[in-house]
């Protein structure tokens, strides 16, 4: 499975590239804000930005640290992120294509590693946690966003399922107390982390991922299908209707390396 | 310029051996070849830098694995 998914993460990246650059939802969240303000970066600290799609946390936190390097595994989105981020006159930022999963640095290496929006991709999270705590220096900091499914067993299969059906290179997200567990496992301390509601308008979700009606008219369906609890967590307003939205719950997570 | 500069040079490893335990104190160390690859020669894999950012992909570097450093090819193929 692992390569399969890394091929299909790879192939529908490349082709849907400059819409991650361009996306508000990508490049304008508070929640950027916030993973700015829990981090509290320091002027001469060295971060490393995993997956860094767009290239819109590695910009964020630029000017806040001494240097970004910022990693994807799909070389258009790179392409994409570094004219984006060198257009706007950033010069500390450098790109490396890498898999979060074998990371190309020695060990103890960075004062911060950001991941956002992204695990929920990778086929092993355990073994990208372990990287990242290989990487980072005593002391250092994860700040991580990704989705976040519901307790209930149920309604949580039901928004992966969801989610995967618009992006099939979707692996799985998981809920707060599994995120703790699995960070605790790579030997990084969860000391903190904060809810946040994403909301998105249905039609250009869809269609940034290079579907078209026959997708929202599947997705609309399933929605109304969806147990109690999945339907809750997802919030759906104005559904049917071609102003549908709906929400995903992200965590923000700040873990320290024991 | 550089393709990479020395800084990151420094810290960048091969992912593969860096986390080998029989070569020493600090394996997967990369030098740099014809400006367009990095080669380790502790695994032997060796990475192209294409349009100037490194690719650092277990399969890429396992591919040139078999490739002596004369032969690698300028600019490195997509």
């Amino acid at each position: 499975m692992t390569r399969d998914s890394k091929s299909l993460s790879r192939a529908r990246y490349s082709q849907f590239a400059e819409g991650y650059v361009t996306s508000e939802t990508h490049a304008h969240g508070s929640d950027l804000d916030r993973l700015l303000a829990i981090a509290q970066p320091q002027k001469h600290w060295r971060a490393l930005d995993i997956a860094t799609g767009g290239g819109h946390t590695a910009l964020k936190f630029a000017p806040h640290v001494g240097q970004v390097v910022a990693s994807d595994l799909t070389p258009r989105m790179l392409e994409s992120a570094r004219q984006f981020i060198t257009g706007r006159g950033v010069d500390n930022v450098s790109f490396r294509q890498a898999d979060a999963e074998d990371l190309p640095f020695d060990r103890e290496q960075f004062d911060l590693v950001c991941c956002r929006i992204a695990p929920h991709h990778f086929p092993d999270v355990q073994r990208f946690l372990l990287e990242c705590a290989r990487v980072l220096k005593p002391g250092g900091l994860l700040m991580l966003q990704d989705h976040l499914l519901p307790f209930d067993d149920q309604a949580a299969r039901y928004v992966d399922a969801f989610e995967r059906l618009r992006d099939p290179s979707h692996n799985r997200a998981f809920n707060q107390a599994e995120w703790t567990q699995i960070c605790a496992r790579a030997g990084l301390m969860v000391e903190y982390s904060e809810p946040y509601r994403k909301a998105h308008e249905l039609d250009p979700w869809v269609r940034r991922q290079g579907h078209g009606d026959a997708m929202i008219a599947q997705l609309t369906a399933l929605m109304i299908a969806a147990p109690p609890i999945a339907r809750d967590w997802m919030n759906p307003q104005r559904w049917g209707s071609p102003q549908a939205t709906f929400e995903n719950r992200h965590t923000l997570i700040r873990a320290r390396v024991r | 310029m550089a393709a990479v500069s020395q800084d990151l040079m420094d810290i960048l490893r091969c992912p593969v051996a860096v986390h080998y335990t029989d070569k020493g104190d600090d394996p997967g160390k990369l030098r740099l070849v014809k400006d367009s690859w990095l080669v380790c020669d502790d695994s032997g894999y060796k990475y192209p830098i294409r349009d100037g950012i490194p690719v650092m992909l277990v399969d890429e570097g396992e591919k040139w694995q078999d490739t002596p450093d004369a032969n690698l090819p300028v600019p490195p193929p997509d």
